[in-house]
């Protein structure tokens, strides 16, 4: 418990970067679950006809790099991770407002989008390393 | 305006919790406007109108409150806001997944609930050790 708390403290974006891979990996589950289970015109016509192996290739790659980067603490890794993951949230905020300015998930993962744009200029402002602490 | 824009760019700089609480704010603008638009009851498959409402005035009402508990600095207010904030996604994000298991905001709600969990946790933490 005391480590964790350590953690918590001195490991400022952790959490963040977990959510992040969290919602990777829960973004390309329901790409993949939606690729089996329902039409794939769905998928098209969310992403511009985008073809399904890009999706997947773009999704499957913020998932894997966003996962390696909460292991390693080599900087330019997590940098990428951050902005790919923003360009990602923003990419699926944008094609669902196509449907709807009203959309839920759009507003959402835009919001998401701009809490990773944050995180990624403070990265690269101050470092990853908590000097402060 | 010029000073709340100076603190507003201040916080999001800072690597404490202000910035996510900041952003769970944000979250809420977007959950009222959406809440104003008549057809949210079919977006959401909600059919009950008084749902709806009671969603809209928990929605502002916890906007207000916690905007006044990043503004005061109030430990307790923070904790409270940041508790509602997690039952509330925790709650949402587990009844869509009920409707459908592969409802897209069902995981991202609930790893917002994860959030603001850790986010109660890291406060908590934070005033043991007295920094």
């Amino acid at each position: 418990m005391r480590r964790l708390r350590d953690i918590s403290i001195n490991r400022p974006y952790l959490i963040q970067e977990i959510i992040a891979s969290l919602l990777n990996i829960w973004v390309f589950i329901v790409i993949v679950y939606s690729l089996n289970v329902l039409s794939s015109t769905i998928l098209n016509s969310v992403f511009y006809g985008t073809p399904k192996v890009v999706i997947l290739s773009i999704i499957g790659f913020c998932t894997a790099l966003s996962i390696i980067s909460l292991f390693v603490r080599t900087e330019w890794i997590k940098t990428w991770s951050v902005l790919l993951s923003t360009l990602l949230y923003l990419w699926i905020a944008f094609s669902t407002f196509r449907f709807s300015l009203f959309s839920l998930t759009g507003g959402t993962f835009l919001i998401l989008a701009a809490r990773y744009a944050i995180m990624f200029f403070n990265i690269k402002a101050q470092g990853y390393n908590d000097r402060n602490h | 305006m010029n000073r709340f824009i100076k603190w507003l760019f201040t916080a999001l700089q800072s690597r404490d919790s202000k910035s996510i609480e900041i952003y769970f704010e944000a979250l809420n603008v977007w959950w009222l406007f959406i809440l104003w638009n008549p057809s949210t009851s079919i977006a959401f498959d909600i059919t009950s109108p008084v749902y709806i409402y009671i969603l809209g005035v928990w929605t502002a009402a916890v906007l207000f409150v916690a905007g006044i508990a990043i503004l005061s600095k109030k430990l307790l207010l923070r904790l409270a806001v940041i508790l509602s904030y997690a039952i509330f996604y925790f709650l949402t994000g587990f009844n869509l997944l009920l409707k459908s298991p592969i409802a897209p905001l069902g995981g991202v709600f609930i790893c917002q609930g994860v959030l603001a969990t850790f986010l109660l946790w890291k406060l908590y933490a934070k005033q043991g050790t007295g920094t």
